[in-house]
């Protein structure tokens, strides 16, 4: 790596809808000076650089590196409407023109996901149900009533009595999910199943993660959604989180990205 | 209710800018044997200890690994569960590994599902170590010392014979949790094999202790205290390297000539009025360090044989 240290490099932070040649100015990771490097109807928003890992200890820093590079896709949204965000730290070897010919060469691929971005934003939901509603639910179910008359101090039994409930706990699970799921699917474009074993703040720890999804919603549908959910946080023993407009993060990884990548070799 | 992103934590920003989110092709962007350094080092600047486990020492991983994990990257992210399969505990964990020279905790995350009880990496992904429920035989849970602190490991045996030692938080629950699904009765008592070496037929450890061994001079390295056991069977007299459970001395007892505890002035490392274990034998003698209790005990178990062979082989030279 040494060798390449001082090799120009180009940090992308993301590509948008629009040609224009502009600067937003030292808004970039480390006060850097963000510019546009537009190649036809498209360009791509970088700052100029070494070819250098950003590479930190000190939390802080790390995270007003992300927020930096989550403000300047913001402004470039807010500028351009539709842009492919990119994942931290992507940098590019070599110089401006490297960066047009690799825009140039996957033109196509990238106008076609630009498309499918256009006019939509992303949000995260999340649906939790109480931890105390999940227990009184089993609880009130009328097989494991019989069960806990019938085992009494049988050990066996007991063991047979916890299986039940934790397969009633999935099953009430997967029932709320799913329907609110494809609740969900009929209000967004594309909707994405995330692990829900994701963190969750303090507020949330008393509940019970049972859907995490990545929604791509056209902004006419935003409202819908959000008189859908209100109803649903209503619901006794329900919570839901719902943040956003994000960037379409969730929705760019497979073109050009990871897949792409191997391709490429 | 409005969407807002004001109330978004730390995880929302690492999941979206470090997880997902476009990724250029690997050869435009700088990386080590094709993998895309992107923002590792900041996840664990971040996240803590608790990312450091999941993604391993990225630092220290070695090129082989590197391509390992470029060709498994795609699917990096998913869980490592079959159709029809829930996951019923997820939590940190560890598995003891003893391969060779080198026995340590494994960490990753440990799951225990419907028909299987995992250990799993993340990254690099790796199935560390991966059981079917229906092959635990017995379980145990046994305190042990752990840098000095008593914690409790989870023993399991299979029904191959095979023993795992797993480490996770909270042992007791992972314990009822098994019982609970394998729904059959358990037995709870585990013959923990020994890491050692088994002992030839016939020969029995009459005494064994922890002492530090003067290990000869080799190459460039003068004579050097190295910790291990000295072991006194029937048979000889050993002694194993802590480290790497090597034999590092070993003589047949019929060609030990004495032993003996006394203060020995010119060892170096050790103080002039500190006591060591002289062994002689047949070409040589071995020196031994450690408490004066541990070596007089050593010593007079040494002396005891010479009075009363056990083996009737044993000739005493004197």
């Amino acid at each position: 790596m040494s060798t390449k240290n001082t090799r120009e490099g180009r940090y992308v932070y993301c590509i948008a809808n629009s040609g224009k040649e502009t600067d937003f100015g030292h808004m970039g990771v480390e006060n850097s000076f963000v510019v546009t490097l537009p190649v036809k109807d498209m360009g791509a928003i970088v700052h100029r650089c070494e070819v250098k890992l950003y590479k930190t200890e000190d939390k802080e820093k790390a995270l007003e590196w992300l927020l930096t590079h989550q403000y300047v896709i913001d402004l470039a949204t807010k500028e351009f409407g539709t842009v492919i965000p990119l994942a931290f730290g992507n940098i590019f070897a070599g110089d401006d023109e490297a960066v047009k010919k690799w825009l140039d060469g996957h033109y196509s691929q990238l106008k076609t996901l630009l498309e499918r971005l256009e006019g939509k934003e992303q949000y995260e939901v999340q649906v939790f149900l109480e931890n105390e509603f999940v227990r009184k639910t089993i609880e009130e179910n009328e097989e494991i009533q019989n069960l806990r008359k019938e085992i009494e101090n049988k050990t066996k039994g007991a063991a047979y009595l916890l299986k039940k409930q934790q397969e009633k706990r999935l099953a009430l699970i997967e029932c709320h999910a799913t329907r609110l799921y494809n609740e969900v699917r009929e209000l967004g474009d594309e909707v994405r199943l995330e692990l829900t074993d994701k963190k969750a703040s303090e507020k949330w720890q008393d509940k019970l993660m049972i859907l995490n999804l990545s929604c791509l919603v056209r902004k006419d549908r935003v409202q819908k959604l959000t008189t859908l959910l209100e109803e649903v946080n209503r619901r006794e023993g329900f919570a839901v989180r719902f943040t956003g407009p994000w960037p379409p993060y969730s929705f760019v990884a497979g073109i050009g990205g990871s897949k792409g990548r191997q391709d490429v070799k | 209710m409005e969407p807002s992103r004001l109330e978004c934590d730390i995880n929302d920003v690492l999941d979206k800018l470090l997880n997902k989110g476009l990724v250029l092709n690997a050869d435009l962007i700088i990386s080590v044997a094709g993998v895309p350094l992107l923002g590792v080092n900041l996840r664990a600047a971040i996240a803590g200890m608790e990312t450091m486990l999941e993604y391993g020492m990225m630092e220290a991983w070695d090129k082989s690994t590197r391509e390992w994990y470029t060709k498994e990257f795609a699917g990096r992210m998913a869980a490592p569960l079959v159709m029809g399969e829930e996951a019923i505990i997820r939590t940190f964990g560890s598995i003891w590994s003893s391969q060779g020279i080198i026995s340590t905790w494994k960490p990753g995350f440990l799951y225990l599902t419907n028909n299987r009880l995992f250990l799993w990496r993340k990254e690099p992904p790796e199935m560390l170590f991966e059981v079917s429920l229906d092959k635990i035989e017995r379980l145990m849970v046994k305190k042990e010392n752990h840098f000095k602190k008593e914690r409790e490991a989870l023993y399991l045996q299979f029904d191959c014979g095979e023993v795992a030692r797993i480490h996770v938080s909270n042992v007791t629950e992972l314990e009822q949790a098994i019982k609970m699904i394998v729904g059959k009765e358990l037995e709870n008592r585990i013959v923990i094999p020994s890491e050692r070496t088994p002992l030839p037929k016939g020969e029995e450890i009459i005494r064994e202790e922890k002492l530090w061994y003067l290990f000869p001079a080799q190459s460039i390295l003068g004579e050097t205290w190295r910790p291990g056991r000295l072991c006194l069977t029937n048979k000889r007299l050993f002694w194993v390297y802590r480290v790497d459970n090597q034999k590092m001395f070993e003589v047949p007892l019929d060609k030990v000539t004495s032993a003996n505890v006394k203060a020995h002035v010119l060892v170096p490392g050790i103080k002039a009025e500190d006591k060591v274990l002289n062994v002689a034998y047949d070409g040589g003698r071995a020196l031994f360090y450690g408490k004066v209790e541990k070596l007089c005990e050593m010593e007079s178990a040494i002396q005891e044989i010479f009075l009363k062979p056990l083996v009737p082989s044993i000739v005493r030279k004197t």
